[in-house]
């Protein structure tokens, strides 16, 4: 019973943890506390599914991100957050395979990406079921107009508002998840947003999640909307990324994550596996 | 210290990306042809009598090739017969056409008379030579005739003919006329002598297409595209009603093929995704070209075409 006490408590811990960086939930800082996570994502994609969903073949694509991500308890009910990206995106040279001709010389884009501010507030429980709501504002500081669409940002001012849950079970398992609506400027179509976690914890130091995460566009914007942070067409996209993630605890104050993702429902995205790893400090 | 090294490492990962290079399937480049130049001005030889032909090849960039090996042929033996190292023997009165080839070269040929009398006429030389026009071009043909010394030889009615007179057509005054696209020949010939050909290439004035998406995506493109001769260059128009799906990155191109990489030639950076707009290809007036692309570039995906016709 002692045993099962103590495992309860260090999965509670676990969970507070675990949930301070996922975003997906329900839950909110207590007061002075937070975390900051430094994280790289790489997606490097030679197949596109276009906005009617066909597969096609396009140059071979990189997305190389690094971002600082961050929140903070104000109070025990209200926790402010702030991801602050970096891109390096890439596209290959074109040659013909037999002539030698360079079709397309190849380009690259170093920059700063859109940053999001928002706050998250704490609006109880119901049973063992915790809820919050979410205002997530994009700050479009990315370059939106590279002429061979390397962009870095969209160049429109973003609110996202959504209402998320989390959930403990008895045992080593928690669910999380998070809805909402992004409304979006600059004819670009405002989208649902949504996703979806369960977490089982293998021991004191490693958690596992599966991570779910979808968009779906209102297609309430111009279709000749150029720009956007998937480096791409980031309008009117649909997609629902999927992957597993690993947490691993150095201690209590710092940890490791590592996740890929794939996706489906894809319209208006890259088709490749997206790698992502990070290290995350707490701070008390 | 340990903190700021481990975030360096992930912040590494972020500069990791290259630019590599992706090959794509273009046709396979075929040898520009040489070409042979006969040297002899001489068109006739007498009965039983021999003439050298001489002929030099030339690769395509005008350079000597000094290792080509030529083959000889004659259209009709009994008239002349040619060796394979180009001595021709007049065997009987008459004309023949004799045609030199190699492999990797454009073929030559040379109409050539076996007579009797050198004051006789030997030959016929038309002008002017081979050439290229647009449909509905007259081109007045005048002929010369010569005897077996090369001297002109006055007062001879030809008769003018084209190997396709749906292409190209001639009256007696030997002006000629394109009909429509093609390639014909056009001779002279009197008293039983005729000239060498000379290739008339017919070329059209404008082609039109309808634009359409590229079926394997659902980009849209619509309206039409005219390819117009103007002056020495191309003149590309697409019509009011052109529309296309916005992308980055969007460029225009002619092509001998729904894909860029058939050939293709870049006019330049799309303007407007509606609306009429012009393009140029400068020093170009080969209509031959079947179809005008919309084509993202960077990322390498044609989003619709039109075929010309």
């Amino acid at each position: 019973m002692q045993l099962n006490k103590n495992f309860t408590t260090v999965f509670i811990i676990a969970l507070v943890f675990l949930f301070e960086i996922t975003q997906a939930n329900g839950w909110t800082q207590k007061k002075g506390n937070g975390y900051i996570q430094f994280s790289s994502r790489v997606t490097v994609a030679d197949e596109f599914y276009e906005p009617g969903g066909n597969k096609v073949d396009i140059t071979t694509f990189g997305d190389y991100s690094f971002s600082i991500f961050a929140n903070y308890g104000l109070t025990d009910k209200l926790t402010v957050f702030g991801s602050f990206p970096f891109k390096r995106l890439t596209l290959n040279r074109i040659e013909g395979k037999n002539s030698g001709f360079e079709f397309f010389p190849g380009d690259s884009k170093n920059g700063i990406s859109d940053f999001t501010v928002g706050v998250k507030y704490g609006l109880g429980k119901i049973g063992s079921t915790s809820f919050a709501a979410s205002l997530a504002l994009g700050i479009p500081v990315g370059d939106n107009e590279q002429p061979n669409g390397l962009y870095t940002g969209d160049g429109e001012f973003n609110q996202h508002i959504s209402i998320g849950f989390g959930h403990s079970f008895k045992g080593p398992i928690y669910i999380a998840g998070k809805a909402g609506y992004n409304f979006r400027s600059n004819d670009y179509s405002d989208e649902v947003r949504y996703n979806f976690e369960i977490g089982y914890r293998v021991n004191k130091s490693i958690l596992l999640m599966l991570k779910a995460d979808g968009v779906e566009t209102t297609r309430n914007g111009a279709d000749g909307t150029l720009g956007g942070t998937a480096g791409l067409f980031a309008n009117n996209q649909n997609y629902l990324a999927y992957g597993p993630e690993i947490i691993y605890s150095f201690s209590d104050l710092m940890g490791l994550n590592l996740g890929v993702y794939s996706g489906t429902r894809t319209e208006n995205v890259v088709s490749a596996l997206s790698y992502k790893a990070g290290i995350f400090y707490k701070i008390r | 210290m340990k903190h700021i090294l481990s975030i360096s490492l992930f912040a590494f990962i972020f500069f990791t990306g290259c630019v590599e290079t992706d090959f794509i399937n273009d046709p396979p480049v075929e040898p520009e042809l040489g070409y042979i130049v006969i040297q002899n001005t001489e068109q006739s030889l007498l009965l039983n009598n021999t003439l050298q032909l001489e002929a030099s090849a030339f690769d395509a960039s005008d350079n000597p090739v000094a290792n080509a090996v030529l083959t000889y042929k004659s259209s009709n033996e009994t008239i002349a017969s040619i060796t394979s190292e180009g001595l021709i023997t007049g065997n009987s009165i008459g004309q023949t056409e004799i045609t030199i080839m190699a492999d990797g070269f454009e073929t030559a040929s040379r109409m050539i008379s076996v007579i009797e009398d050198p004051n006789q006429l030997a030959s016929i030389s038309i002008s002017p030579g081979s050439a290229s026009f647009s449909v509905g071009t007259q081109i007045q043909f005048t002929a010369r005739g010569l005897n077996g010394n090369g001297q002109e030889i006055s007062g001879i009615n030809f008769e003018w003919a084209s190997t396709d007179p749906s292409i190209v057509s001639i009256n007696n005054s030997g002006i000629a006329e394109t009909i429509k696209p093609g390639t014909a020949s056009i001779y002279a010939s009197a008293d039983g002598i005729q000239s060498d050909n000379i290739t008339v290439e017919v070329t059209g004035q404008s082609k039109t297409g309808t634009f359409q998406r590229n079926p394997s995506t659902s980009y849209v493109v619509q309206g039409t595209a005219t390819l117009t001769i103007d002056g020495n260059d191309l003149l590309l128009q697409f019509s009011d009603d052109f529309q296309t799906s916005n992308g980055p990155g969007l460029y225009v191109y002619l092509s001998n093929g729904t894909s860029i990489s058939a050939g293709g030639v870049q006019l330049g950076r799309l303007r407007s995704t509606t609306g009429s707009q012009s393009y140029r290809l400068t020093g170009s007036t080969n209509l031959d070209f079947t179809h005008v692309i919309i084509h993202c570039l960077p990322f390498n995906v044609s989003f619709g075409f039109a075929e010309l016709n």
